[in-house]
């Protein structure tokens, strides 16, 4: 059975080139490298030289906060999206998607927290999530 | 990462929700790799947040929490660069009011030179430290 599935690396480039084409798609901005790491239940993307050129000359003529707007609006149009691609291609529900990026450097990083771990064929790779909540003190 | 730095990590980054918001985090949890450190606090909604989105405040609750993480972040940063003694060259977070979670990417300028330890993803829960 586990023959089948797929490894964590092959899971992790074949979301990195999806989100390529998505983000050109959806943006017209290609990043110029998207890093995806598993890690338990748990997902970290990194995408680089990800803010549009318009966003960019907000920003360089003194309209930063109108360069985040712009930002935040894109984010929230993509995020439906964009947790629906995850989804796709991993599998599982995404129960929550975090996303930040800065103007300055051009750097996106998203955090996308599963419901379980992905179905992978090397499941040690992803490590073990060993959480405690309060009433653990 | 070793015990003795998440520990000491979670430690400050608990004093610090103490004294400026008066709201103690519930878990932290950290993964390293590469140049790029993970962090996902959980529970760092604060009450009067999650009652603007129990009563459809939402939007006013989204800006509470911006105000709330532009002062927290750069805090955060600062003690990630003190604590590992290395700089952070990019940090991006965000939170989910709705779960109580905020994440976070801190980029290093370096691959920090830290003791060695078996497991690279830890998780810090009160009382640890």
């Amino acid at each position: 059975m586990t023959e089948n599935l797929p490894t964590r690396g092959q899971l992790e480039r074949t979301l990195s080139q999806r989100l390529l084409a998505f983000y050109r798609q959806q943006i017209g901005q290609q990043p110029s490298k998207v890093t995806c790491q598993f890690f338990a239940e748990k997902l970290a993307i990194i995408l680089e030289d990800s803010i549009t050129p318009a966003e960019q000359v907000l920003a360089q003529e003194g309209k930063k906060d109108l360069a985040e707007q712009v930002r935040n609006g894109l984010d929230e149009a993509t995020r439906p999206l964009l947790k629906s691609l995850i989804e796709e291609t991993i599998g599982i529900e995404v129960v929550d998607l975090l996303s930040d990026a800065t103007l300055d450097t051009g750097r996106t990083g998203i955090i996308a927290i599963f419901e379980t771990s992905p179905a992978v064929r090397n499941p040690e790779s992803l490590g073990t999530t060993r959480s405690r909540d309060r009433s653990a003190r | 990462m070793s015990e003795s730095i998440t520990s000491h990590l979670s430690t400050r980054i608990r004093e610090l929700y103490e004294h400026e918001l008066d709201h103690q985090v519930s878990a932290i949890n950290y993964h390293l790799f590469d140049q790029t450190l993970i962090l996902i606090l959980e529970g760092t909604v604060t009450p009067p947040e999650q009652l603007l989105t129990r009563i459809s405040q939402k939007d006013l609750a989204r800006q509470v929490r911006d105000v709330l993480d532009r002062l927290v972040q750069p805090q955060i940063r600062t003690l990630i660069e003190e604590v590992m003694n290395v700089e952070v060259v990019d940090f991006l977070s965000d939170t989910a009011i709705e779960s109580g979670r905020t994440g976070a990417i801190a980029i290093f300028e370096f691959r920090p030179n830290l003791p060695p330890q078996t497991d690279r993803q830890s998780t810090s829960a009160p009382g640890s430290a």
